[in-house]
């Protein structure tokens, strides 16, 4: 990613340190970028937990894939399958657990942190892009323009109504971003629970009830 | 913003750009740790670096030492099937000098056992002194303070 020219030095003091960023180590966003991803997940996040799901359908693709990798066992009848492809199955799975969230009275905030990002650019990636032909965001070549590769944690505090709130969750999350009509979205997004069994990792084949 | 006769909030605080670095630098930091990338993670301090915290009767000094240590302490969470994630926010960051910056900050751990549940598992405060080093931010000193102790 391209060095940034840096702001310009604060007050006019001949004494003071010169505060021009220095060029960022590779992988290393310059401010804008930085800002807008966290603006992204910010602005995704709420709308989940404030189950407007119409709204943040649009934050994936079309031919989003969710993939889950959590605990076995937690096994639901009507449970979406751990991996989601599409923005329709990806929402129907959501709408499950929004609707089971209201029914017992709950609220559930997602907050995300420890985010870092890269240019997507390897060869899994130039898969999934390949995959993405006609959508506009091609540069040709299975590579994608501007796709970003995120990793970030998320963790969910649940509040049941009149309670008191509790850490219902901590995952690990893990995101390929593009950019389509001017927004960033999901294109593929693998949600890791930090209490599925070890060596879970690349194998999401579980099912979990309660994420939405 | 105009100056008044006010004493500033902050004495110098970094730019934009340095800041956005600092932030993700943490983040990768955090994430190193979390996987338990022991030597890695101890690649974020100078060769010379110093990790001190609260409930630690002495310091630990030089990167060897502190990625030995922190390999012996992912290594003992592993065997109690637990996984950590820290949290760091509320990075207040102010230059020292032109290579140098010191933090001020927030670090939340989470916990979760294997099948089990998360919660809270330590509330802390932080204060690094950030060095550039090789085009990228390497911590040469670190405060860790558990809240409570």
């Amino acid at each position: 990613m391209a060095p940034e020219g840096g702001g310009p030095a604060a007050g006019s003091g001949g004494t003071a340190p010169p505060v021009t960023a220095p060029s960022p180590a590779p992988g290393t966003a310059p401010a804008a970028l930085y800002a807008e991803v966290e603006r992204f997940y910010a602005r995704q996040a709420q709308l989940l937990g404030e189950g407007r799901l119409d709204q943040w359908a649009l934050t994936f693709t079309e031919d989003a894939v969710f993939e889950q990798e959590a605990q076995a066992g937690r096994v639901w009848t009507g449970n979406a399958p751990s991996a989601r492809r599409g923005r329709a199955a990806i929402v129907a799975a959501a709408r499950g657990a929004v609707a089971a969230r209201r029914e017992a009275a709950a609220v559930r905030r997602y907050l995300i942190g420890m985010l870092t990002l890269s240019p997507a650019t390897d060869a899994a990636t130039d898969a999934a892009m390949d995959a993405a032909a006609g959508t506009g965001t091609e540069t040709g070549a299975g590579t994608c323009a501007g796709a970003l590769r995120t990793r970030y944690r998320a963790v969910l505090l649940q509040t049941p109504e009149g309670g008191a709130p509790e850490v219902y969750l901590s995952t690990t999350g893990r995101d390929v971003l593009v950019r389509q009509d001017g927004d960033w979205r999901v294109r593929h997004r693998i949600n890791s629970h930090d209490n599925a069994p070890a060596g879970s990792a690349g194998a999401p084949t579980r099912k979990d009830p309660d994420h939405g | 913003m105009t100056q008044t006769e006010a004493a500033p909030v902050t004495a110098a605080p970094v730019d934009a750009e340095t800041y956005a670095q600092i932030v993700q630098f943490y983040s990768h930091h955090m994430q190193l740790l979390d996987n338990a990338e022991a030597e890695e993670w101890a690649d974020g301090f100078t060769e010379d670096g110093v990790f001190a915290q609260n409930v630690k009767p002495e310091p630990t000094r030089g990167r060897d030492t502190i990625a030995a240590s922190m390999r012996r302490g992912v290594d003992r969470l592993k065997g109690r099937d637990v996984v950590r994630r820290h949290w760091l926010s509320m990075v207040v960051a102010d230059r020292v000098d032109a290579d140098s910056v010191r933090t001020k900050y927030y670090a939340v751990v989470f916990e979760t056992p294997a099948g089990g549940k998360a919660s809270v598992y330590l509330s802390t405060t932080g204060e690094d002194t950030l060095v550039r080093e090789d085009g990228r931010w390497r911590i040469r000193h670190r405060l860790i303070n558990h809240d409570g102790a």
